[in-house]
């Protein structure tokens, strides 16, 4: 079975800074791999990349078995223009830090607004569907909220109903809690544990060591643009065998 | 204070504190505030009354001429030219900042330059070059081949647009950087989610930067439209026949000049307020989905102290 993300020998830098050196990473469709590492390791860069929000300047980065940004023709490998990178990318949903809501919208039209002008559906089923994923991430009241008027945890669920609203296959997480209040945090992962039981495919950046031990199928340790080890939760969590991860590892917990 | 007296003040003072619980509140005075507005409104009292009872003012020509048919037709020509101006500048003003930020290096400079001219020479300059194109392209051709045509540059350069050319170019190179800041202040985040969810570089411009960039786009553009609104007074010396044209064609003939300027003013007065009550409006709608308050003036909170009654009587 080909792997939803595939990644191999994938290199990035700015000027002369190398953030990702020799990435090489496979994800299998339904899986929820968690990036963990300290700051600056390039795994929200890495993430990145995958919809090609960055470029890549090295190496071959493959979703759902066409690679990302480039479409083949006669043997070679042209970036994508507009319309073909937009239709790649809306198979990707994508959860941000900051949340990145659309701020001059309501929590409902956000979640609607990628449906109705990229993938064209009637603007009466997006709105029924938007109060129904708004329901799911436990917001059916809030959907005439603007952002502002929403507590960060609020926003950030918006934002994930917001990422399943287009049918993805892939959800790219990119420390979706770092920015919340402590108490807040609690809510947020509760509803991504909900999507991951789904059997969506989803990669995720995040700092929750012990919320990664729970829902990820596979952890993946991240430092200075390369991954040191990965492997199931259990093993790269309770018996790491680099050193780095152990380092790291005492550090955060 | 001796040891013993001690306790028996903190028990007091204590049970004072109770009991002020239940006492009326007295709000605190303000004379002076009520002394220097009094000051304030006796002094423009005096200088109202001045004014009003100078005779070389001469109201009565201004009630003669402020809505006479010669100045209707200048406060006719300072519209039209305020709003076409506006407009070409505008649009022209968004195309220039958008190329500012655009990532080709050659549209970049090409706009610098542009704006680099228009803001460097006089607003003055430039509408009489306008005006004298015809010194150096005395005439031009227009079509193609066996179609084409000789136009005489004085018969197209008219007043009207030479002045249109001289405001709206003008202008479109301050309304630039009044957009480059709008689009500017909106989040590098709000793009990343436009992106990253399909959007094209000309919907996210226009679906999501725009719309959120227009909060800080309106308050300076109201600005400019009033400054705008007087500016096209300039278009008087390529007699392009607005408001000020009209007054001084009038006193021209009459020698009535303070009169006739005062006329002008109270025209132009009218349309500037006109104009900044529509300015407050629209920063109410794009205000939408942000939280600050304008801080209100003495006008607006009669304005909704009125409303407030109102919606209670029905």
């Amino acid at each position: 079975m080909t792997p939803m993300i595939s990644a191999r020998s994938v290199r990035k830098h700015y000027g002369n800074t190398r953030v990702l050196e020799d990435i090489t990473l496979d994800v299998a469709a339904g899986e929820v791999c968690c990036l963990i590492g300290p700051s600056g390791a390039g795994k929200s860069t890495f993430l990145r990349c995958v919809n090609h929000l960055e470029r890549i300047n090295g190496g071959r980065l493959l979703v759902d078995g066409k690679p990302v940004g480039y479409s083949e023709r006669g043997g070679r490998l042209h970036e994508m223009r507009g319309r073909e990178l937009s239709r790649q990318r809306s198979s990707i949903g994508m959860v941000f830090q900051h949340f990145n809501l659309y701020s001059h919208m309501t929590a409902e039209q956000n979640v609607s607004f990628a449906p109705v002008t990229v993938h064209k559906r009637s603007r009466s089923a997006a709105r029924e569907r938007s109060r129904e994923l708004l329901g799911r991430v436990g917001l059916a009241d809030k959907a005439d909220k603007y952002p502002r008027q929403l507590s960060g945890g609020e926003q950030q669920r918006v934002a994930i109903a917001r990422a399943l609203a287009i049918d993805p296959s892939v959800i790219l997480f990119d420390e979706p809690t770092s920015a919340l209040d402590p108490e807040l945090v609690g809510e947020v992962l509760e509803v991504i544990r909900g999507v991951a039981d789904q059997g969506l495919t989803m990669l995720i950046v995040t700092h929750e060591i012990e919320f990664a031990r729970e829902v990820a199928d596979r952890v993946v340790f991240m430092d200075g643009g390369v991954i040191v080890e990965q492997g199931p939760p259990a093993e790269v969590l309770e018996n790491p065998r680099e050193e780095r991860t152990r380092t790291f590892l005492r550090r955060v917990l | 204070m001796t040891a013993s007296e001690a306790p028996t003040n903190g028990v007091e003072s204590r049970k004072r504190q109770e009991d002020s619980a239940d006492l009326p509140v007295v709000q605190r005075r303000y004379p002076w505030r009520w002394a220097c507005a009094g000051g304030v409104v006796l002094a423009l009292a005096w200088m109202a009354w001045i004014l009003a009872t100078t005779e070389t003012m001469e109201w009565n020509v201004v009630g003669e001429y402020l809505f006479s048919s010669e100045v209707l037709a200048g406060v006719k020509g300072t519209i039209v030219m305020t709003v076409l101006s506006m407009a070409l500048g505008m649009v022209l003003g968004t195309l220039i900042a958008v190329m500012r930020l655009s990532p080709n290096p050659v549209l970049t400079s090409v706009a610098s330059l542009y704006q680099w001219f228009f803001r460097g020479t006089p607003t003055l300059v430039q509408l009489i070059f306008w005006f004298n194109l015809s010194s150096i392209f005395p005439g031009f051709e227009v079509g193609v081949g066996a179609l084409g045509f000789d136009v005489d540059t004085n018969r197209v350069m008219t007043p009207f647009l030479a002045a249109l050319l001289g405001l709206g170019l003008n202008f479109a190179a301050y309304y630039s950087e009044i957009v480059r800041a709008g689009i500017l202040s909106v989040d590098e985040g709000q793009s990343d989610a436009a992106t990253a969810y399909g959007l094209s570089r000309f919907r996210t411009l226009r679906h999501i930067v725009l719309p959120q960039a227009m909060r800080v786009i309106i308050p300076p553009t109201g600005n400019e439209l009033i400054g705008m609104l007087k500016f096209t007074s300039l278009a008087s010396v390529v007699s392009y026949s607005e408001l000020l044209r009209s007054a001084s064609d009038v006193y021209n003939r009459t020698y009535q000049v303070i009169p006739l300027l005062v006329v002008a003013a109270i025209w132009y007065l009218f349309m500037t307020t006109l104009l900044s009550t529509g300015q407050y409006f629209l920063e109410k709608r794009f205000a939408r989905g942000a939280q600050r308050t304008t801080t209100s003036t003495l006008a607006e909170r009669i304005l909704t102290d009125v409303r407030g009654r109102w919606a209670k009587r029905r």
